[in-house]
Parts: C-alpha cells; sequence; structure tokens
C-alpha cells in the first residue's frame, strides 16, 4: 500500500499539452550541455534517459553522409548509417554489461547517441564546402575528424566509466572508441 | 447506504480494454440515482472530449504507413521516405506515450532506471474512470494495437521480397515495429495495473464501509 501510495502522488495525468513539451525539449537540451561540456553529474543525466537526440543526429548524419555519396548509393548509404548507429550502440552495451557494468540498453543507447554530437558538428563543417563548393583536401578534413572524435569518446567516457569497475574501463571504452572510429573513416575518406 | 452502493458500482465501472469486455455500463446508466453532474458527463460520452488528441493519436500513425505504401508509387526518393516515415513514427511514439494516453484513457507509463542498473515500471492512471469516454477508449486501443499489427504485416512482406527490394525497406519497418511495439508493451501493463489498483480500492472501501457499519451499530 506504501508503494502505491508513492506511486499515486507522482501524478502527470493533468498536466497541460505545452508542460509536457517543455519538459522533454529541456532534457534534451541539458543532455547536448553536458555532452560539450563535460562535468560531474554525469548520473542525473543518465537516469532520465531520452531517445531524442540520437534518433535527430543519426538522421542529421545520415543526411549529410547520403548526399555526397554517388547517386545509385544514397539509399544504401542512409540505411547503414542507421544500422551502424543502433546495432552498434547496442553491441557496445552488450560488452559494457558483461564487464558487469550497471547501465540498461536504453541509458548507454542514450549516451552513445548523445555523444556523437561533436561528431555531427565535425560532419556538418565537412559538409558545407562539400556540398557548396568542392571536397576539402584529406590533410583538413583529418585534423577537424580526429578532435572531434576524442571529443567524443572523452564525453562518453566519463559517462560510461561511472558505471563500470574500475579495472575494466578500458576494456569498456576500446569498443566505445572503434564505435565512433568506423565513423571517422566515413567522413575522412568519403570523396566526391 | 444506496448512495455508497452507487460509488461502489462507480468504482467497479471500468472503462474499456482488452482485457476485460463485462457490459457494466448499461448498469450505469439504468440508475435512477444519478446526480447532475454525471448526466452531464453521459451527455458529453457521445461527443468526443478530446478531439485533437483523438486526431493526432492517429494522425501520424496513419501518415506513416501511407507514406509507406504510396512512397514507391509516387516516385519519392527512399532517403526522403526514410526520415519522413521515421519522424512520424517518432512523433506518434510521442503522442501515445505523453498525450493521447492519459487523455484518452487517463493511463500513462513510465520506465524509469534505477541506480543498479535495473529498470522499474511506474504506471499512473486515473482514479475516476467515469471521466474516460467509452468511445475514446475504444478507439486508443485501436490505434495502439492496429499500428504495431500492420507494420508485422509490413515486416514480412520486406522479409519475403528482400531478394527484390533494398534493404532499406527492412530497416523502417524494424523502426517502426519497435516504437509502436514499446507502447503497446507499456500501455497494457499500465491497463494491467490500472485494473489491479481498482479492484484494490474497491475491496478497501468495502472493508472500510463493513467497518463504519459496525461503528455506527455500536
Amino acid at each position: 500500500m506504501d508503494q502505491q501510495h508513492q506511486q499515486m502522488s507522482m501524478n502527470t495525468l493533468d498536466e497541460p499539452v505545452y508542460v509536457t513539451i517543455l519538459r522533454d525539449i529541456k532534457t534534451v537540451g541539458f543532455k547536448l550541455y553536458h555532452v560539450i561540456i563535460p562535468r560531474g553529474n554525469a548520473i542525473a543525466v543518465l537516469r532520465d534517459w531520452d531517445l531524442w537526440g540520437p534518433l535527430l543526429l543519426c538522421l542529421l548524419m545520415a543526411i549529410m553522409l547520403s548526399t555526397s555519396a554517388p547517386d545509385n548509393q544514397k539509399a544504401l548509404v542512409f540505411a547503414l548509417v542507421f544500422v551502424v548507429v543502433w546495432v552498434g550502440a547496442g553491441l557496445v552495451t552488450l560488452n559494457a554489461q558483461v564487464l558487469g557494468g550497471n547501465l540498461s540498453l536504453f541509458q548507454s543507447v542514450c549516451v552513445l547517441g548523445y555523444c556523437v554530437f561533436p561528431l555531427t558538428i565535425a560532419t556538418f563543417v565537412i559538409w558545407i564546402p562539400t556540398a557548396f563548393f568542392s571536397g576539402l583536401h584529406i590533410a583538413i578534413k583529418l585534423p577537424i575528424v580526429l578532435i572531434c572524435l576524442a571529443w567524443s569518446i572523452f564525453a562518453s567516457y566519463g559517462f560510461l566509466a561511472s558505471s563500470v569497475p574500475l579495472s575494466r574501463k578500458g576494456l569498456a571504452t576500446y569498443p566505445v572508441a572503434l564505435f565512433y572510429i568506423d565513423r571517422v573513416i566515413l567522413y575522412s575518406f568519403e570523396t566526391r | 447506504m444506496s448512495g455508497d452502493t452507487f460509488t461502489l458500482q462507480r468504482i467497479e465501472h471500468d472503462t474499456y480494454s482488452p482485457f476485460h469486455d463485462d457490459d457494466s455500463s448499461i448498469g450505469v446508466n439504468n440508475d435512477p440515482i444519478q446526480t447532475t453532474s454525471d448526466q452531464q458527463q453521459q451527455g458529453a460520452a457521445s461527443a468526443p472530449k478530446h478531439p485533437v488528441a483523438l486526431f493526432f493519436h492517429f494522425f501520424f500513425k496513419v501518415s506513416a504507413i501511407v507514406i509507406y505504401l504510396l512512397a514507391s508509387l509516387v516516385g519519392l526518393s527512399f532517403v526522403i521516405a526514410f526520415i519522413v516515415i521515421t519522424l512520424c513514427a517518432a512523433f506518434d511514439f510521442w503522442t501515445v506515450k505523453n498525450v493521447s494516453g492519459r487523455l484518452l484513457v487517463g493511463l500513462r507509463w513510465w520506465n524509469e532506471i534505477k541506480e543498479d542498473g535495473t529498470d522499474r515500471w511506474i504506471f499512473e492512471s486515473l482514479e475516476n474512470k467515469s471521466q474516460i469516454n467509452q468511445h475514446e477508449s475504444f478507439l486508443f486501443w485501436v490505434g495502439v494495437i492496429g499500428a504495431p499489427l500492420v507494420w508485422i504485416l509490413l515486416t514480412i512482406f520486406s522479409i519475403i521480397s528482400l531478394l527484390s527490394l533494398s534493404f532499406g525497406w527492412l530497416v523502417v519497418d524494424v523502426v517502426c515495429l519497435a516504437l509502436t511495439g514499446v507502447n503497446v508493451i507499456g500501455y497494457i501493463k499500465c491497463a494491467k495495473d490500472a485494473r489491479k489498483k481498482v479492484k484494490g480500492m474497491a475491496q478497501s472501501y468495502i472493508v472500510g464501509s463493513i467497518v463504519n457499519q459496525a461503528i455506527s451499530r455500536v
């Protein structure tokens, strides 16, 4: 009965719709902010996970990559980016769980999805000149992408490391790095 | 005392849900003791109280399925169709989970993650079921259960035609099936939980009224 009471006290059934919308927009903004400037309270971010950020970032990235792909491969590139992001996130989570991490599937997908944000910025920076003028030289692309890669890994390490035993942090982070590096290869070596 | 039995009926009178189909509403309709507020609610029961919520409950679902079916006929490019369908499915998921569920059937589910990584379901349900419109409730469940059934069918079709079509459409199917499926699971759990709560409330009410009677006789 006590537990029931506790659940009843949480009452959001009568709230106006704009409150619902605002709450979700706020949590998305809050998380993006924490990815850009990694800081201490990772647990608060992890507790209320959402998949809006991962979905939008994934769509943005897939759009940008598919526009610079050859015509007959546009659809394939687009679908592949989608599969790689979600299945990859799932595999990294599985690895973290096997290593004794106490993270649920959705939390982990949420974190990995949000931590793509720096790489999405990199894609955007590279995509603008490629789309309107000409492709950038690899010597310019590579540093941009590598800086953002380090940023992504650093941000996701801050989140994931808090939930995996200390001695296994390296093992948990390594596949995360791979998860982002495959994208780096896509961005850097894709030519028009 | 007659007033008491009436409220008891009120508590037991549940809204439409796929897990029981007793016609308790007839008993309430023919009940001679009705307060004016109840009559107003009954009058409003025929007209939808939340037409906007009802519209959006179906709008995103139907547009996702229609675009999926018509994309190749109209000649829409796969990338654009993929984006539009996925966004429709995501908006539909959000609408059903956060808005139409609580307005149309008075239910809402949350899945919270505890600190040890296991998840915990939290269910909210309206205590006063008389606020819920029977037709709205029926249409809500039609949408929630119907959408994943349609996507299961479409997924089967794309698996069968995988050899001739690109596998991209299968990705669309899986995304939409996952998004609609989560809502079905959430709301079925939530409806079961709500029924349990109603039963518990009715039982505690009966016990309470017996105790009250005993006290008044003493």
